[in-house]
């Protein structure tokens, strides 16, 4: 279905069960990060929030009204070697493990002319749109 | 970081394989027992964490791995449930977040990832943790089964659309799931379900099954969600009417406020209680006090606290069973049959209170002393007052001492503030509804043990016959007559009964039961209940001597038969899962035989110890005599490297450092004899280790197997096989008596033991051995130390005559 708005697909609803008492379920074993999407003449560009990846672990694909962010982010832990082995977790609210967010494009989008980029734990995507009139 | 171009991919499905780092679930995993839920595969579902054990258990393993094992215990009552005591098949889950309340209270949220069937315990504490494997589950093929898998989910969906509430992801995941198994879990985690229920599709691996299970209960909650829907349109009109008019009576009663003529409702409220009042006629005094609020009442706002506080309270007096009595059937024919229905054997106690009740009969008036029975837990003395009480057709009401904190809890809070209450007696009369009840003061040990002085007077004052006819209860504030009440009390241990107490109470023990006595126990009474309480015909599942016999040798170790009888319903709701599990068939009984015993309860719990653990010099098993009954314990010498000192550990208190260093000087002063180099000692320590909580009041009687223990260490000498001894030393190395005699036999035998070594003076206390018990152990007096060596470590002391 061809779309002229970008719109992210809402998180299914694992990203809201923090604190409900109801079992949601997911097919997939992912978070999802939160994302801004900003749109401008020339195109969009996607933020991710992304702290503490790799950027080697991070997979941008995009596809005909589609852009699919994914990859793995470790749970960041001191090692409990120091401790004399022993260390206990107080509180763990940060997401890990594999991630993935998909974000529905709008066709105008050129496909062959998306860039990402990473800093101080954004990741940004631009994806520029077609330029019109051109041939 | 530069840029990077975007890989560009056309097909492929997005997120069906996105957890490309499958988690690898270990073959051993922490066991997180969990009640009035199920955790399923692919759920994401947030836990409550309050037990210190599991919150140990996430304190521990999370730091090494995030996985650990979800299983549901059967019981939900449980506190700290054994792995016998959780379904055995659950979730490996994946915690994804934690977060701590400031009550110290965990929340966690767990990614269920697969099933897994938990295995053998390999550690039960401080919690669980325990061998699990994986099963693969059986998936669904042919056409039939793809049908059923589209059937399910056009019905979910039509669930989904009519009940209220469901939010609207939910149709949006239900229609995005392709994998059967997947699509099962999800509406089994969702449908409104017992947990039993719930259980029972967890356990099942064989897909298509659980498809057409959960086809099941879909279809059913289906059709009372559209029969619901209907009612509720039926219905609809006439509530509006009925609110309608509802409103309009509000709208009047307002009026009449603002008009100055309210306070029906409140005098009818009045009336009400005056009418209970006047026919519960409590006596005179409590009438007038009971008026006296009553007009109070009429001048109090309904809205105000004080109205409410009023109100409780005149509920009381009205609810009390001022004059409601029942009648006592005092056939001792009848009563001793109703003992004897309930309760195997216990002759001794059984012909005490038959006694007891005929002195009553006689002399209704008469003060008799309060019985008291003595004995370890599970030996039938709570059910035996609900007996008694049967066989007289009285009430029973059951006070348990055990929780109470504070006199006020006997006795009742003043009526001064909010939130005041009557004391225990009290509501229990209220509850029993007359003023004769049989009324258990149940452990009466625990409450010494907690405080002493005014609860145990409150309750001095509740027993004495002489004041009890007048029992003021602070909340009440007028008298109440106990005077008619029997009291019957119980204690674990009589050395804990508090001393004013002690002295107005006849005790009556119950010291246990041998092997033997626990089959039959076990045959007539609990075996029946658990099939009955399990819901099993007879011809659904026959129980053998044998299975009954491994139950009491193999997984309980205990004077009474609680736990025999906690296993028993353990394997009976074994047998009931696979009796429902096969429903369909017209299947034969199942067999209960030791076989199957193993089979539902798992590893044995008290796998003999003995054999291995004496292997050691320094090993020895004691016996102890505690207030639940006798106990083996072992008492174990290590050395250490150190200038000859003693130390002990485990099991503190004077009473055993004295008897340790009382046995370390014999030794050092028969080391010659010995054939020890007393040099040696000055070159280390010996620690010896009694297990805690195995010898409150008997500490002496440790001190043979100090010796010995010592004497095994220093010698290298590993005591013998499946001995057990006890006795108390002097410094001169004779060997004195002790007690317990037939508690301490009754648990070697129990244990395994063979051979017991006894003080020569508690030669007189062998009548009282049980005749089962002297079958099994084989006994040696012994009066001096060397005889003790020479018995446990075969050595002789030179120039010693043995
Ligand atoms: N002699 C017995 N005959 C039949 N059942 C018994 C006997 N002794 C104990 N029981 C059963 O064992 C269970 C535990 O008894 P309980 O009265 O709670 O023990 P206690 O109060 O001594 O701890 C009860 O179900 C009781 O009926
Ligand atoms: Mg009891």
């Amino acid at each position: 279905m061809p779309r002229d708005k970008p719109a992210a697909e809402p998180a299914p609803i694992t990203a809201h069960v923090v604190y409900d008492t109801y079992a949601t379920f997911t097919v997939s074993r992912s978070w999802q990060p939160a994302v801004n999407i900003y749109e401008r003449p020339d195109g969009l560009r996607v933020c991710v929030e992304l702290a503490g990846v790799d950027k080697r672990q991070i997979d941008v694909r995009v596809e005909p009204g589609r852009l699919t962010i994914r990859g793995v982010r470790e749970a960041p832990e001191p090692s409990p070697r120091g401790a004399g082995g022993s260390m206990r977790i107080v509180c763990m609210e940060i997401d890990y493990g594999v991630f993935e967010r998909v974000i529905a494009l709008p066709d105008r989008v050129d496909l062959g002319g998306v860039t990402s980029t990473y800093r101080s734990g954004w990741l940004w995507v631009h994806l520029p749109y077609q330029v019109s009139g051109r041939p | 970081m530069g840029k990077k171009r975007a890989t560009r991919r056309t097909s492929e499905p997005v997120a069906a394989d996105a957890d490309s780092s499958q988690v690898v679930i270990p073959d051993t995993l922490p066991i997180l027992p969990v009640r009035g839920m199920v955790m399923l595969p692919g759920t994401i579902t947030p836990i409550t964490i309050g037990r210190p054990s599991s919150r140990k258990l996430l304190d521990d393993s999370l730091p090494q791995s995030k996985v650990i094992g979800v299983l549901t215990q059967r019981d939900e009552e449980q506190e700290e449930p054994g792995i016998e005591e959780l379904f055995n098949v659950g979730s490996a889950g994946l915690v994804l977040k934690l977060v701590r309340q400031p009550d110290e209270t965990v929340q966690i949220i767990v990614h269920g990832l697969r099933r897994v069937v938990a295995g053998e315990a390999v550690r039960e504490n401080p919690y669980l943790v325990a061998r699990v494997s994986t099963p693969d589950e059986k998936p669904g093929s042919g056409r039939g089964f793809a049908a059923a898998v589209n059937q399910l989910r056009d019905q979910a969906r039509e669930l989904i659309a009519i009940t209220p509430g469901v939010p609207e992801e939910a149709l949006r995941v239900l229609m995005n799931i392709d994998d059967p198994s997947n699509l099962a879990d999800f509406l089994v985690a969702n449908l409104n379900l017992e947990v039993e229920q719930k259980q029972d599709l967890l356990e099942e691996f064989d897909v298509a099954k659980r498809v057409r299970a959960v086809h099941r209960h879909v279809s059913t909650q289906l059709q009372i969600q559209q029969l619901q829907q209907k009612i509720q349109q039926d219905v609809q009109t006439s509530i509006g009417d009925a609110q309608r008019k509802f409103f309009l009576r509000e709208q009047l009663k307002a009026i009449q406020k603002e008009l100055g003529d309210d306070g029906e409702e409140e005098e009818s409220f009045v009336d009400q209680i005056r009418q209970r009042l006047e026919e519960a006629d409590p006596p005179e005094a409590v009438m007038a006090e009971a008026e006296r609020e009553l007009n109070r009442l009429a001048t109090i706002p309904p809205a105000s606290p004080e109205y409410s506080v009023i109100s409780g309270y005149l509920e009381l007096i009205a609810d009390l069973p001022w004059n409601i009595a029942s009648e006592d059937e005092l056939d001792l024919v009848k009563a001793r049959k109703v003992l004897d229905r309930d309760h195997f054997d216990l002759e001794k106690v059984k012909r005490r209170l038959i006694e007891y009740l005929a002195v009553r009969k006689l002399n209704p008036e008469g003060r008799g002393p309060i019985l008291c029975l003595v004995g370890p837990p599970g030996v039938g003395k709570t059910s035996l007052g609900q007996s008694v009480a049967d066989a007289l057709g009285r009430k029973f009401a059951r006070l348990s001492l055990g929780g109470i904190r504070d006199e006020a809890e006997v006795r009742g809070h003043r009526r001064t503030y909010i939130g005041a209450m009557p004391g225990r007696i009290i509501q229990e009369i209220r509850r029993a509804g007359t003023n004769n009840p049989v009324m258990m003061l149940d452990e009466v040990d625990k409450l010494g043990a907690d405080f002493r002085g005014d609860p145990a007077s409150a309750l001095l004052e509740v027993l004495d016959p002489r004041q009890n006819m007048a029992f003021v209860d602070r909340y009440l504030d007028v008298p109440f007559d106990l005077s008619q009440v029997l009291f019957i009390a119980t204690a674990n241990y009589m050395g804990n009964i508090p001393p004013a107490l002690l002295d107005r109470m006849e005790l009556i023990d119950i010291p246990g039961y041998t092997d033997h006595d626990k089959l039959a126990i076990a045959r007539k009474y609990l075996v029946p209940r658990q099939l009955r309480e399990n819901g099993l015909k007879a011809a659904q599942c026959k129980v053998y001597v044998s299975a009954v016999k491994t139950i009491i040798e193999h997984y309980t170790r205990e004077a009474g038969v609680r736990e025999l009888e906690r296993q028993i319903g353990a394997v009976c709701r074994g047998v009931a899962a696979t009796v429902a599990a096969k429903r369909n068939g017209r299947a034969k009984p199942v067999a209960v035989d030791d076989k199957k015993v193993r089979e539902l309860l798992g590893p044995e719990k008290f796998v003999r110890e003995l054999d291995t653990r004496t292997r050691t010099p320094g090993v020895v098993i004691g016996l102890a005599y505690t207030p639940t009954g006798g106990d083996v314990l072992f008492i174990e010498a290590t050395g250490y490297a150190g200038a000859g000192k003693v130390q002990i550990t485990g099991q503190l208190g004077e009473v055993m450092k004295e008897s340790a260093a009382a046995a370390l000087s014999l030794f050092k002063s028969r080391a010659d004899q010995l054939g020890y180099d007393a040099a040696q000692l000055a070159k280390q320590d010996i620690h010896i280790h009694v297990p805690a909580g195995a010898v409150p009041k008997d500490g002496p009687s440790a001190g043979v197997a100090m010796y010995t223990a010592i004497a095994s260490l220093l010698l290298g000498r590993p005591v013998r096989q499946r001995l057990a001894m006890t006795g108390e030393i002097t410094l001169r190395g004779r060997v004195l008596p002790i007690g317990g005699v037939k508690e301490k036999t009754l648990a070697a035998a129990r244990a395994g033991i063979k051979t017991v070594l006894l003080p020569e003076q508690n030669r007189r206390d062998m009548e009282e051995v049980d005749a089962k018990v002297k079958d099994k152990l084989t006994f040696r007096f012994v009066e001096s130390v060397d005889q003790v060596l020479q018995h446990a470590l075969g050595v002789k002391p030179a120039n010693i005559k043995a």
